[in-house]
């Protein structure tokens, strides 16, 4: 039996027993021909495998957690995906949230009021914040932060979000098995305000610019 | 949704790992797993899941090295994939991405010249346990070792195992999707 055999051989067993091998592990075993052909094989195997058994301990604190979360501010927000979106392109772009807000906040000439900047930021990524009321100059700074176009983001924030029957019971399940990234979650600021509780009379150019779209 | 996420994440990174940088798999993971949940919820989520989950992962993997290559700021966000066969049907595929073999003249003719790469108790094993979409029968592969060694158990060294079926279909599948990939490449 060849090597590539034995290792493919070991990986299906291990499978087929209910375990959860790492197949990099088996492939990096293997250098050259041999390496691509076992990596080859276990791709192929994997089209056919069966699926692995749950494991909601190490769900937990996967890349795929954070997705999950997302998804289930997603689905009880008002801000379309982008509370789907936005966490995903922080984490690409390596922003925390709190440079994310800096680096918005200066680009909107509101250097000085970055706390509320950051307070409706934060609505806008938890779903708490409707995106049609937010003007496409906030969204194209968001996209050149986060190197996408604003056009797209807007889009993201007034798209429909999936609502089958299973939206409520999706969210609650991913609120059991997700916690965010914390890498990328620093100086995240409180249950946002910024707008609910100003009075009328008080409304200003951050407002304006976060809720003032399509406004009489 | 957790559990369905969780019990194929596995062999989603593993797919992306084989095609792009280590720095970049978790993003691309993250984007799979959203189009994949987006799909579920909203019921466009089609045809066998492994398969279908397996072009996603090809389409975001597409889509990572057309920004790598392009303006970011003209890459769609992944929320405007809806209706995108059309634009990512061929992007990005493996040569050991067999499943897309069509049906028409041309595919079966492939899928012949893979059969007959086998021995004649192998074809047996590829005819009984082999996909469905590929024409063939699909069977449990413990139902299928019984079978073969029922009925060409004397021309066999050991007895066929389910292990030893899911690894013929598994090279079956590589023979495949690499002549496949030799026709594509002239």
């Amino acid at each position: 039996m060849s090597e590539v055999d034995r290792l493919l051989t070991e990986y299906i067993e291990k499978q087929l027993a209910g375990e959860r091998p790492e197949p990099r592990a088996f492939v990096e075993k293997l250098e050259g021909d041999e390496r691509g052909e076992l990596a080859e094989l276990i791709d192929a195997y994997l089209m056919d495998a069966p699926a692995d058994p749950w494991d909601p301990g190490a769900l937990q604190n996967s890349p795929e957690a954070a997705v999950l979360e997302s998804m289930g501010r997603a689905l009880k927000g008002e801000a379309g995906m982008l509370p789907a979106v936005l966490p995903r392109l922080r984490a690409r772009a390596k922003l925390r949230r709190d440079q994310v807000v800096a680096a918005l906040a200066e680009s909107l000439g509101l250097t000085g009021k970055t706390e509320r900047v950051g307070a409706y930021y934060h609505q806008l990524e938890f779903g708490d914040l409707p995106a049609r009321g937010v003007k496409d100059q906030v969204f194209d700074a968001l996209g050149s932060i986060l190197g996408v176009s604003g056009a797209g983001l807007r889009r993201a924030g007034e798209a429909p979000v999936p609502s089958s029957g299973d939206a409520g019971k999706g969210a609650a399940v991913y609120a059991r098995v997700a916690e965010p990234d914390e890498r990328f979650n620093a100086a995240a600021p409180g249950k946002a305000t910024a707008g609910e509780t100003r009075a009328s009379g008080d409304w200003d150019e951050v407002d304006e610019l976060f809720r003032g779209a399509g406004r009489g | 949704m957790g559990h369905l996420i969780d019990r194929y994440r596995d062999r989603v990174r593993y797919w992306v790992w084989r095609k792009v940088p280590e720095s970049d798999i978790d993003d691309v993971v993250s984007a799979v797993t959203e189009s994949a949940l987006k799909s579920v919820l909203d019921g466009t989520a089609t045809g066998q899941y492994v398969k279908w989950l397996r072009t996603i992962t090809d389409r975001r993997i597409a889509d990572h090295f057309r920004r790598a290559e392009g303006d970011p700021k003209m890459e769609p966000l992944p929320e405007e994939h809806r209706g995108d066969e059309e634009i990512w049907g061929e992007a990005g595929m493996a040569p050991d991405h067999a499943d897309d073999v069509v049906s028409d003249l041309a595919g079966q003719k492939l899928i012949r010249a893979a059969l007959e790469h086998f021995n004649d108790v192998h074809q047996l094993v590829i005819r009984l346990a082999g996909p469905i979409e590929l024409g063939f029968d699909n069977r449990p592969r413990k139902e299928v070792a019984e079978i073969v060694n029922d009925q060409v158990g004397d021309q066999l060294n050991d007895p066929m195992t389910d292990v030893n079926v899911y690894k013929i279909i598994s090279r079956f599948r590589q023979h495949l999707g690499r002549l496949r990939f030799e026709e594509d490449e002239g």
